[in-house]
Parts: C-alpha cells; structure tokens; sequence
C-alpha cells in the first residue's frame, strides 16, 4: 500500500513539475541553510582552532593583574622567570616578555615598528618560523649584541627588493642606534597579543642593557611540558601566586586553549542561533507543502470520490495525501541537503578553511524535513479523507 | 440480493428539506437486470447511491446479501462498495493522470490484493471488455466507448455481485450505447445482478425488469408482476 501511495506521490509530481517545485522550494532553501550554517560553522571554528593550535596551545602569559600591589609587581624581574620555571612542575621555559613602539629606518624608508625584547626561548615556546638568516640565539643575549630579527611587514616595508639579512637598520629610541639584521620571520598569525609582522625582535639582555633598563617585567610567557595539561599548570601558575602575595587576582594569566574554549562557546551559541533562523524558513516551507496540498485536495475531488466509490476508506485517502505530503518534504530535505553540502564546500573553499561538515545536521534535518511534512501534511488529508462521497463525484 | 425497506432521504437546502426519497421498497433478486427509470429530479441517483452505500438514507434500511449496510461506519462501507458492488458512471470518472491498467487496478489495491495479482487480474478485465491492447494509454487518449469500457472492467475486477451503472450510455452515441448495453447484458448473463438508472426508454427496453420512480416514491414496477 505505501509503495502504491509513493508512486502515486510521484505521479502527482510529474503531472505538476512546476508547481511541485515551487512548493518544494521552502524546504529545500531551510534544510540548504540549516546545512550550510552548521557546516560553516564547524568548518570556521576547526579552522580557528586549528591555527590556535599552531600557535601553541601550550603557552600561558602571566600579566600583572588588577590586585598586583608594588611587594608583588617588584618580584616581576627578568630573573624571576627562571624561579617559575623551576618551581612550578609541567613548565618548560619561561620567557620575559618587554614591548616598546619604535621607529625603524634603513636608508629613506622608515617603519613604526613593535620592538620585543625575547629571548632565545621564543622558539620553543612558540613556533616561529624563519623565512631568511636565523633567530636570536642565547649568545647573542650574553654578549649583549646589538641584533635583530624583522618581522615579515617590517622587512618588505624596509627592504622591498634588497636582502634584509646582513643590512643594519636605524632605531629612533633615546638615543638612535644601529642594529644589524640577522634573521627575517615568515608571516605569521598573531597570538596571545603578540604580533610579529609588524614587530622587531632583539635580545631582551641587549634591550636592557642598552635601551631601557627593565627592573619590572610587562609580562612573562610560559611554554608547558604538555599540551594537554596547559589548563592544570596555569592553576599551579594561579596557586603559586595567591600563596606568593596573599591575594586572588594578583596575576592575569591568559592561555590560547582558554581561548580556544571561549571562542568555542561563542560560535556554539552563535550557530545555534542561526540555526534557529534557518528552521524558521523550514516552517515557511512547511506551510507552502501544506498550501499546496489544500490546492490538490480541491483540484482532485473527483479523483478522491472516484476513489471512495471504489472502496477507499477514509484511512486509506488519508494516507494518500500524507505520504504525498512527507514524500514532497523528503524530496526537498534530499536536494536541499545537496543544496546545502554543496554550498558549505564551496563556502569553506572560498574562505580557505578546512571542510568540516556536521553529520548530525543531515538526521535531524532530515527528521525536521519529515515531521514539517507530516504536520502541515494531516490537516489537508483529514480534509480530503472526510469528503462525502456523492458530494466528491458530483464536484465539477 | 438487495432489499430496499421503506427507504426515505431528505436533502437539507437552506432551512427546509427536499424530500428526494419519500418511503421506497423493493426487493431485486440475485441474476436480475433491472433498469430504474425516471425523469430527472424523480430521486433514482439518490437511490443509486443509497443502494451503492456511496449515502446513508434519513430512515429505512438497504440490505444487500442479507446485511443491513444502513448502520454501517465508513470504513465499512467503503469495504462493502469495494467488495460486492462495482460502479459505471454517466462521465466515466476515471482518473486522468494515471494509466487506464492503474485505474482498473484502483479497487483492487483498496482490497489488499499484492501488486502482481492486481496486474494480472486487471489486464485480464481489460481484455475481457477488449482493451487489452490499450493497458498503458491515458484515459484521455480513448473515446467515450472505450472510456466506459474501461470503467466497466473496473467495475468488474473485483468480481462483485452487482453491477450500479448510472445512466451508462448517457454520454455516447446510439451506436455505440448499444455495444455498452451489449456489455451489460453479457455481464449479467454470466450470473452478475446489474442495476441501470436510466432516463432513456431504449436502455430500459433491454431490461427484463423496470422500476419507474416518480417524485420519490415507486410509480410503477413492472418486476412485481412478473414475478408473480
């Protein structure tokens, strides 16, 4: 009986193409966007996550925090980054960290540059990768070299055809003085605050010997042991400074995987909402299959009498228009998810982000698909299956 | 076969009533062919469609192979029109979007019976009423003739035992009305009670028996006194 009433469902479409299609067309633009949300959204946040993660999910920076009184704010020396290191267990290098705006030039040209004052261990903690010469080595600190690493940005405004490395570049500080370039970074993604295109990199021992003695450090990075356990070190951080200054908040201390989680939650929240939208064009859609079905009980009353002279039972009629019904909403859930793949690759394409799709989106919008069709589908069906015999044969 | 008892049917129109039906009762043997006769209005379709439990009558009751189908719910009327009767209309209703084989097959996916025994036993209708050459036209490709033909092989597919037409030859020329008519009366040859309302003298002619139906009420019955 439903394989009969499929086919019947099928024939009624061919026999009104255009209109079928028509109606069809709200269920296929709602399960289209309920698929395409979903998977662009997952899609946009692996690929976040992604590059979260090549940034080093196991970093944590240690900033002054808003209850750091002057007892603690002094303990923040250059030295004190190599006592964290030791006592806190899972840390594997700790970092200081000074930022000061600069200007660069090299010949005529000139760059307002981010200087940061780092040290070898940048490397570790963070992947930064070279594009020419080499990075700050520990050498350079000790010896107090006047070297520098350039950002991307900084070396192709400076030097837009020459070779950066082995050039000396200007720095207007107080007073001006020449640095040599040893190294050039690839463009890469900024990260916990830190940006590297557009920032010069010099040995923090250099920087506080010549430019700016540092007596309070702006801020320490933390390269951890494990990846995974990046959460739990930055408690033993948290812990290690409530008993070192008596007080909670003393320290702000970010981590990317904080991050990662935060911005997790956000696109969560944010897809469902756009979900929320998508659904309602599912139920715009479930209202144009239920006119269209109010529009072919009228038009097929006499088909319906016909049918009831010739034995049908109400239930049977019934069942005839739901599975017409749910078979045009199926059909529209399965070129709309079509639809709705096709877009999100393409979207992710253009975008540049990896393909992710969402496989719970396909069930459960194809159940969402059904049940419009079901729901919008029974009242032009109880209608159809009550017409009085007589009255249907008789409908002109 | 049918026992009609005291048979009354009002139409509600507005806020009085027409009395289509005012207390008709006759009995029709299994094997007859009996033709209802009256001119329009005269309440012979109402009584076809009581008769064809397409209607439940106001009083009195339809009998038909000993069961009173007046009390019947839907669905078992349904399952009594689907099967001991079959239907030939004046305007053939069939259904136009569907092949003529899937209209003579109609009845019988209401009667549960699986899809192949529904092919074969609907091509074999076909053929009988000589259509079997024609089973995937559309029912808009045959003429009138062939349209009742098609309509008559429905009728009989699921081997009932009566046969309501309603004015069959209504919509055809004489020449072709007779080859109808023709149809009928081998079909009740064979053993299948055939109950024709007509308005046409030359329909009734071929009839043994003639009910003739004015104003709701029995005017004549030419059965009774053949009878005996």
């Amino acid at each position: 009986m439903l394989v009969d009433f499929i086919r019947l469902a099928f024939g009624s479409f061919v026999s009104n193409r255009m209109r079928s299609f028509l109606s069809l067309l709200g269920i296929i633009i709602g399960v289209a966007a309920v698929i395409a949300i979903t998977s662009l959204g997952r899609s946009a946040t692996t690929t976040i996550q992604g590059e979260i993660a090549r940034a080093g999910l196991g970093t944590i920076v240690i900033r002054p925090g808003p209850e750091s009184d002057p007892a603690l704010l002094r303990r923040f020396t250059p030295e004190f980054s190599d006592r964290l290191a030791k006592e806190i267990p899972g840390i594997a290098a700790v970092m200081p960290l000074q930022r000061k705006s600069a200007l660069a030039t090299y010949g005529a040209r000139e760059y307002k540059a981010d200087l940061m004052a780092v040290t070898e261990q940048l490397q570790s903690i963070l992947d930064v990768p070279i594009d020419d010469g080499r990075f700050l080595s520990r050498e350079d600190g000790s010896n107090r070299r006047s070297v520098v690493v350039l950002g991307s940005e900084v070396a192709a405004e400076l030097f837009p055809v020459e070779q950066a490395v082995g050039k000396h570049i200007r720095l207007y500080l107080d007073p001006a003085r020449s640095f040599e370039v040893i190294g050039v970074l690839e463009s890469r993604a900024d990260t916990m605050g830190m940006e590297f295109d557009p920032s010069i990199f010099l040995p923090f021992r250099t920087y506080s010997a010549r430019i700016d003695r540092v007596r309070q450090v702006q801020r320490y990075v933390v390269g951890v042991v494990e990846e995974t356990e990046v959460l739990t070190v930055a408690d033993r951080i948290e812990k290690y400074f409530v008993n070192l200054s008596g007080k909670e908040n003393s320290v702000q201390i970010d981590s990317p995987s904080a991050v990662a989680e935060m911005f997790q939650a956000v696109t969560v929240t944010l897809n469902a909402f756009l979900t929320g939208i998508a659904a309602i064009s599912l139920i715009v859609g479930g209202i144009g299959i239920m006119n269209i079905m109010l529009v072919s009980v009228t038009e097929r009353t006499r088909e319906i009498g016909i049918r009831k002279a010739l034995g049908a039972s109400p239930a049977a009629i019934l069942g005839q228009f739901m599975t017409e019904a749910v078979t045009l909403s199926i059909v529209g859930g399965i070129i709309g998810m079509i639809v709705g793949t096709g877009l999100s690759s393409f979207g992710t394409w253009l975008f540049g982000w990896n393909y992710t799709p969402n496989p719970m989106a396909y069930p459960i919008s194809m159940l969402f698909a059904s049940s419009v069709g079901i729901f919008f589908g029974l009242y032009p069906a109880i209608r159809a299956s009550r017409l009085n015999p007589v009255d249907a044969l008789n409908y002109e | 076969m049918i026992d009609v008892i005291g048979l009354v049917h009002d139409y509600p129109v507005g806020d009085t009533a027409i009395h289509a039906l005012r207390g008709v009762s006759f009995d029709v043997r299994a094997g007859e062919l009996v033709a209802i006769m009256g001119p329009s209005g005269s309440g012979k379709s109402t009584l076809m469609h009581l008769i064809g439990c397409l209607d439940t009558p106001t009083s009195g009751t339809v009998c038909i192979a000993g069961q009173d189908v007046s009390k019947l719910s839907e669905k078992e009327l349904a399952n009594v029109r689907n099967q001991r009767i079959g239907f030939v209309f004046q305007r053939f209703n069939l259904i136009p979007r569907i092949s003529i084989l899937d209209n003579v097959t109609t009845p019988l996916l209401y009667a549960g019976v699986p899809p192949r025994d529904r092919k074969a036993r609907a091509a074999e209708a076909l053929e009988k009423v000589g259509l079997g050459a024609r089973l995937f036209h559309r029912s808009v490709q045959l003429s009138g003739g062939q349209q009742q033909r098609v309509a008559i092989a429905r009728a009989l597919v699921t081997n009932p035992v009566i046969i309501l037409a309603d004015e069959p030859t209504g919509n055809l020329d004489t020449a072709t009305g007779n080859s109808i008519l023709e149809l009928f009366k081998a079909v009740n040859t064979a053993g299948t009670t055939v109950i024709i309302v007509t308005h046409d003298a030359e329909v009734s002619s071929v009839c043994r028996r003639v009910i003739h139906i004015r104003d709701g009420l029995i005017e004549q019955d030419s059965g009774d006194s053949y009878a005996g």
